[in-house]
């Protein structure tokens, strides 16, 4: 008897002793690109790709001189956000020289806590524009960090948070799908900004119903129109496209946006496959095949796009593959493919501080120096610190112009603002990002169509087709 | 003077007092929330009290029957899962949607109580460790066995509680009806709705352990050959303990889809159940109150560990964070090594210890204990 009860403990004992490897997990030393916030967000089984583009030493990275350029007074109509049931301070100015909090939500600890850093990239930035000018309009500027852990469930009660106790002005790049679906109508009640939010879900695109939530990078369904476009510029002799899409939300709005985009193309969809998680992709492929298509596009990610590459080679396609940039990982998805990743493209849309080829970069050089002078102990190499402090560069933007606007800094203002850019960012490769809320909802539309080395085991940004959909996004609610 | 530890008799006015105190402290915690601490405290107390809801289900068998469970967080995920689809897609009202929760996790948690029928201790928990790992995935899954699992919870995009679908507007609010206060918010009345639910399912189930069935329980716990010489059958019990466990902690994940809102699939996975077991252990196995104590804490604890501006330490880092929490957690354990509850029980009989109440010493021709007798009352988990 006393032997059980002692036995039965010392089991008790194992699982704690598991809770605190498990609560100590929260140091992940996630060094991950911007990219993987899409991946990760949208679909658990996009699997995190840990390196965004690599080129090799002789292409240039960036061709435009500029390092960022600020949004100019916008001369169509923008998007006015309503402010009929909002709180009277929704549209009352901040009072001269009081500080500007900026929320960010998202995991500080759990096995995504290597999203965390995007707060301090964030830091840098502000610290930069409160100690060089003075602030935005006389205001000095704070991030406020708020820890959901990942889990949707903790989202609601941070948000409440950071909205009722810490009274902040605008949160930005809130990271998560369901995290942020889940809040956004928190943020609506309120009338705060909820901008630029870490997801490539195209729901945020809504001004319509969600007038306080923007996005904050590529949608899927401009990842999508982007491929259209490639394929029209790069292969202008292909007829016939084979489409393969993940049997999920994810995958469905790939498919989605091509069954309508490539007929309007005039391209003729030859197979149109949906595989499921559990499929390894032979019957699908052989679909794909049988209608002899020029293209294949793969809609997937994760191992899948391994699978895709492989099989179809195997089955005698030689021609031009196209990848979710959700697989882009060199190391994990494309060097297993061996031979097969030959004559295969990929959506590049941020620049990597880690890689050599945007040592001379003006904008990245700037953020390193940034991140020494402001951010010392922060490794500038990890990707997320620069989509942060890149983020925070689109905050000072929208609100010194809202600054400027009729009735001065208001939050009613600010929103006017995220919903009216017309700039680039640091990290950004090209393009300018233009967003009304009338005509285009989505910001981020511009991207590097680069084909991937097998030999070099790198992408080919340099050589790669730039592409700009802007301004094609449209609206959520229009389809 | 008399020395210290007074004694009291169980059932005795001086008892009642002391039990009376105890419901005080829960009243004014209670006000203080609604009224006096922020607004957005509130929601985060009531999902604190639907973890304790939670735990108290894994109690009933791993505290009083024995058998280790590392699945309750499925149990607490089917619960959720069944409120928030029927009140998202299909409109019902809150409270109509807790049986079934409740009942969905009866059936689960009986059809898992069929192995611990042969296996036990460290096996089975494995046993139950798959179906933490299996959950999130099910939830997952559009192809389970035919199922298009994910169609029905909004697979790996979660789902809301105000919109069936993300993409949707409709919105469901769980607004305090019309004779509350007109101060309250909605997050106070939420707040209020599970510490109602909660102190009714404290009660059963404190009923459940005094009953019959709750002796026969813990008779098999503590000695299980014993126990079915004495007429307890051990395969209904542990069925039953496994089946009445999952019913509590599946009303317990019904109402905390209502507190947070927003699910995924993997707010309910491994994580989740090692949360329950780490709570229950650092509340007290085996006690009513541990459970309460312990889902605060596993609630609050990290929240903490982060946000508190610390004394020495500073604001701390997430990973760090992670580090503290994991320490304190340690430092409970290590000064009250049988949870918080048995811990403060101890403290308490060096003051006052309670004794049953004896029939009248004549009809025994037994003195009444003395002091000295009287503090073998039980602060070791029994």
């Amino acid at each position: 008897m006393r032997e059980r009860s002692t036995r039965a403990r010392l089991g008790l004992t194992a699982v704690v002793c598991l809770s605190f490897i498990a609560a100590a997990c929260g140091s992940d030393d996630n060094k991950d690109g911007a990219s993987e916030t899409t991946a990760a967000s949208a679909t658990s089984e996009a699997a995190p790709s840990d390196t965004t583009a690599t080129t090799t030493e002789e292409t240039t990275a960036s061709t435009d001189a500029e390092t960022s350029v600020a949004s100019t007074e916008p001369a169509a109509a923008t998007f006015q956000v309503p402010t009929d049931n909002c709180p009277a301070d929704t549209t009352e100015a901040v009072a001269d020289g009081a500080p500007i909090k900026i929320g960010f939500i998202g995991p500080q600890t759990g096995p995504l806590a290597g999203f965390g850093v995007i707060g301090q990239g964030m830091k840098v930035y502000f610290d930069k524009i409160n100690k060089e000018e003075g602030g935005v309009d006389g205001h000095q500027i704070e991030v406020v960090t708020k820890d959901d852990a990942y889990d949707p469930a903790k989202s609601a009660p941070a948000v409440q948070e950071a909205l009722d106790g810490d009274k902040i002005f605008a949160s930005v790049f809130q990271i998560g799908t369901p995290n942020v679906a889940g809040t956004r109508q928190l943020y609506a009640d309120a009338c705060v900004p909820q901008a630029l939010v870490g997801t490539g879900f195209p729901a945020w695109g809504d001004p319509e119903h969600f007038p306080w939530t923007t996005g904050g990078i590529p949608s899927y369904t401009v990842e999508a129109k982007v491929w259209v476009q490639f394929i029209k510029e790069k292969f202008p002799d292909a007829k016939k496209v084979a489409i393969l899409s993940f049997n999920n939300d994810f995958g469905k709005t790939y498919k989605t946006t091509l069954d309508k985009e490539l007929p309007a193309a005039g391209y003729e969809i030859v197979a149109d496959v949906a595989h499921e998680a559990t499929s390894d992709l032979s019957n699908e492929v052989t679909q794909l095949l049988a209608g002899g298509p020029d293209v294949i596009i793969g809609g997937t990610t994760s191992t899948f796009c391994t699978s895709l590459m492989t099989l179809a080679r195997q089955g005698g396609f030689t021609g031009p593959i196209l990848n979710s940039y959700t697989c882009q990982s060199i190391q994990q998805f494309m060097v297993p493919a061996g031979e097969a990743a030959a004559n295969v493209f990929t959506l590049v849309v941020a620049k990597d501080p880690s890689d050599p080829a945007y040592a001379d970069d003006a904008g990245v050089k700037q953020y390193l120096a940034d991140v020494g002078t402001y951010g010392p102990g922060i490794d500038a190499k990890v990707g997320n610190v620069f989509t942060g402090y890149n983020a925070a560069f689109y905050v000072v933007d929208a609100l010194t112009r809202a600054s400027k606007m009729d009735g001065g800094l208001t939050r009613a203002n600010l929103m006017n603002g995220f919903w009216s850019f017309d700039l680039k960012g640091p990290i950004a490769i090209g393009g300018i990002g233009h967003v009304d809320g009338v005509t285009d909802a989505y910001i981020s539309e511009f991207g590097v169509m680069s084909e991937y080395d097998p030999a070099g085991q790198t992408y080919k940004v340099g050589e790669g087709v730039k592409i700009d959909v802007e301004g094609e996004g449209g609206l959520y609610s229009a389809g | 003077m008399r020395s210290l530890p007074i004694v009291i008799e169980r059932k005795s006015p001086g008892h009642r007092a002391f039990q009376l105190l105890g419901v005080f402290v829960l009243i004014v915690f209670y006000l203080y929330t609604v009224s006096v601490a922020e607004n957005f405290s509130a929601l985060r107390w009531a999902i604190a009290v639907t973890l304790s809801i939670g735990i108290l289900g894994l109690n009933i068998v791993t505290g009083y029957s024995g058998q280790i469970s590392i699945g309750h967080s499925a149990f607490f995920g089917i619960g959720a899962y069944t409120t928030m689809i029927l009140i998202a897609d299909h409109g019902w009202p809150f409270l109509a949607t807790l049986p079934v929760a409740g009942a969905l996790g009866f059936l689960v948690g009986a059809v898992i109580g069929i192995p611990a029928l042969r296996i036990r201790g460290l096996y089975l928990s494995l046993i139950t460790l798959g179906l933490a790992l299996a959950f999130p995935a099910i939830v997952k899954s559009d192809d389970f066995f035919g199922v298009n699992v994910a169609s029905l919870t909004g697979g790996s995009n979660g789902k809301v509680i105000s919109s069936g679908d993300v993409t949707t507007t409709k919105g469901f609010h769980w607004n305090p009806p019309s004779w509350v206060p007109d101060d309250w918010t909605a997050n106070d009345w939420v707040f209020t709705t599970v510490v109602v639910i909660a102190i009714i399912l404290f009660a059963l189930t404190s009923n459940l352990i005094r009953s019959g069935v709750g002796r026969g329980l813990v008779a098999m716990r503590d000695n299980e050959t014993g126990a079915a010489v004495s007429g307890v059958y051990p395969a209904r019990y542990k069925v039953l303990a496994f089946a009445t466990s999952a019913f509590v902690t599946a009303i317990g994940g019904g109402c905390f889809a209502l507190a947070s809102t927003t699910i995924g699939p993997d707010t309910f996975g491994l994580q989740r159940s090692i949360e329950f077991i780490a709570g229950l252990v650092i509340g007290g196995v085996a006690t009513i109150l541990g459970p309460a104590i312990g889902g605060v804490l596993v609630e609050w604890l990290p929240y903490w560990a982060f946000e508190v501006d610390w004394p020495l330490l500073g604001k701390l880092e997430g990973p760090q964070a992670g580090i503290l929490f994991g320490v304190i957690l340690v430092f409970i354990i290590f000064f009250m090594p049988h949870g918080i509850v048995y811990g403060l029980r101890q403290l308490r009989s060096k003051f006052v210890v309670f004794v049953p109440r004896l029939p009248p010493p004549e009809a025994l021709s037994l003195t009444p204990p003395t002091a000295s007798e009287a503090t073998t009352e039980s602060t070791q988990p029994v």
